[in-house]
């Protein structure tokens, strides 16, 4: 029935319709409040209040517990077959299926009439383990003759033998390298030498030259000359009579005093240029043996650079060998073990050692100087 | 440091510029020592000259030289005057020579010494290019 006041109400009793009208129909209402149930505390009161609040049925805890035993039980009984299963005690599940085939043991009518499953099953099992061991033995032989034939043949040392050959060709390469620098090395130090020596041949001999055209004696020119003594009044003196001895001996004092001057001055010039000549010859003679001295030195100068030439390629040629010898050495070592390894294995395995090529000593080469050598680094003495 | 001609050439330069400017001042010096002392002895000379014959009147006036009475003690004075005058003119001209001598002398040394500055100019340059040759020799040789 319609409620023509109301149409709203018609649709949803619950609406409350104060103040509704056609154009501003009502859209909401509000819930009816939850009523506290009388043997309830006040705890179980406010759930089931928020549960008629959510429109969920409100469950105990209790209750919850008992629904999930009934359903384990239910459950357990239909794997199992129990007493409640069916309601009629009949053993149809497959577990009582299997279970009974497995306790009947295959007597009794209406049960199985060949092999038992259990042999089956044993039957196929041991099958399975007997192809699985022929075949994992299958596996071990062919591994034991791979093993077998790498120590027979030699083929466990791999590309050891091309890695040591490669290595004697290095040292072959490194050796000629080391040559050709010194034979360049010696080759300088002699162009140097020669250049060297051109250019002191050039320096002294231009002294050389120098000195000897430039010896002369500055003092050589110096000639001291005293004026002769006159008597300038001789006419007059012989004019009236006046000559004397007087006269005559003061000329020669004067003269005698000139004399010995110019013979003091000489003296002095002699000492003079002769020490210039000296120290011409000196000078000479220094420069000489300057020359000497200073090809000397550049002599062993020569010897000097060609010495540390030659310690610094012996030194170049034995860290090479040394470097050379200890790769060969960590190969052979390397082959060694990786052999040991393959004929350990072996005798794990089973097997017998072979003759090995190894017998041969197809070896790296090294002389066992050297390879005293190497242990003798290796051990730090 | 490497042989360099042009410090060399600098240096001979100078011992050259000081051997022409104080062997030129030197020279000069004595130019001017030897007139003055030439002018010195001609004066005296002419001093000499001009006395010379004031002995005679003097002697005269006291009646000691007559043209046929000369006295000993008019010649006396005249035979000192002559000594006095040829010692006096031959220590000055003898000044003059040891002068010119000594003058001599110090240009001889002043040669002498650009000689030795030539000489050791050229040997350090053959030292300079020995070190030179032995250092280019050890950067030729690698070392």
């Amino acid at each position: 029935m319609v409620n023509e006041a109301n149409p709203n109400r018609a649709k949803n009793p619950r609406v409350r319709t104060w103040g509704g009208s056609a154009d501003r129909p009502v859209v909401a209402t509000a819930p009816k409040p939850y009523v506290p149930t009388a043997g309830m505390n006040t705890q179980q009161n406010i759930r089931a209040g928020e549960a008629y609040a959510s429109s969920i049925p409100f469950v105990s805890g209790a209750k919850q517990r008992a629904d999930a035993e009934a359903e384990a039980t239910r459950i357990a009984n239909e794997v199992l077959g129990g007493q409640s299963y069916g309601g009629t005690g009949t053993r149809t599940t497959p577990f009582q299926n299997a279970l009974s085939m497995i306790t009947a043991g295959g007597t009794g009518s209406g049960k199985a009439t060949g092999p038992k499953a259990s042999d089956i099953l044993a039957r196929d099992e041991f099958k399975y383990t007997k192809e699985k061991d022929a075949e994992a033995k299958a596996v071990r032989d062919r591994a034991l003759q791979g093993m077998i034939n790498q120590i027979s043949s030699g083929s466990y040392r791999g590309n050891i033998d091309d890695l040591i050959s490669s290595l004697s060709e290095m040292e072959k390469t490194g050796a000629t390298n080391i040559n050709d620098i010194y034979d360049t090395a010696t080759t300088n130090i002699g162009e140097g030498y020669d250049t060297a020596q051109g250019l002191l041949d050039t320096g002294y001999g231009a002294l050389q030259q120098y000195l000897t055209q430039n010896q002369n004696n500055p003092y050589a020119g110096l000639i001291p000359q005293m004026p002769a003594v006159t008597n300038p009044m001789e006419n007059y003196l012989q004019a009236y009579g006046a000559m004397s001895p007087d006269i005559a001996n003061q000329i020669q004092a004067e003269q005698l005093a000139g004399q010995q001057s110019a013979g003091a001055f000489q003296s002095l010039i002699d000492v003079l240029g002769a020490n210039a000549k000296s120290n011409d010859l000196s000078r000479l003679a220094e420069a000489q043996m300057a020359r000497n001295m200073a090809n000397t030195g550049l002599g062993a100068q020569r010897a000097s650079y060609t010495s540390q030439a030659a310690s610094r390629q012996q030194q170049a040629l034995a860290a090479l060998a040394q470097q050379i010898a200890q790769s060969k050495f960590e190969q052979e070592q390397a082959a060694g073990n990786r052999q040991q390894s393959i004929i350990d294995a072996i005798i794990a395995a089973g097997g017998s050692i072979p003759a090995t090529s190894n017998d041969t000593n197809q070896g790296s080469g090294l002389s066992q100087d050297i390879l005293d050598q190497l242990a003798a680094r290796r051990s730090g003495f | 440091m490497a042989y360099d001609a042009s410090a060399f050439e600098a240096r001979r330069r100078g011992l050259m510029d000081k051997y022409a400017s104080v062997g030129a001042a030197n020279t000069y010096g004595n130019f001017v020592s030897q007139q003055r002392g030439q002018r010195n002895l001609a004066d005296m000379n002419k001093g000499y000259e001009k006395a010379q014959p004031q002995i005679r009147t003097s002697f005269g006036k006291r009646g000691a030289f007559t043209p046929n009475v000369q006295s000993g003690a008019f010649k006396r004075a005249l035979q000192e005057f002559a000594t006095e005058r040829i010692g006096q003119t031959a220590q000055a001209q003898q000044d003059l020579a040891q002068q010119q001598a000594m003058f001599n002398l110090g240009q001889a040394q002043l040669g002498d010494e650009y000689k030795v500055g030539l000489q050791d100019l050229e040997a350090e340059k053959a030292r300079q290019i020995e070190q030179d040759a032995l250092e280019l020799m050890r950067l030729r040789s690698g070392f």
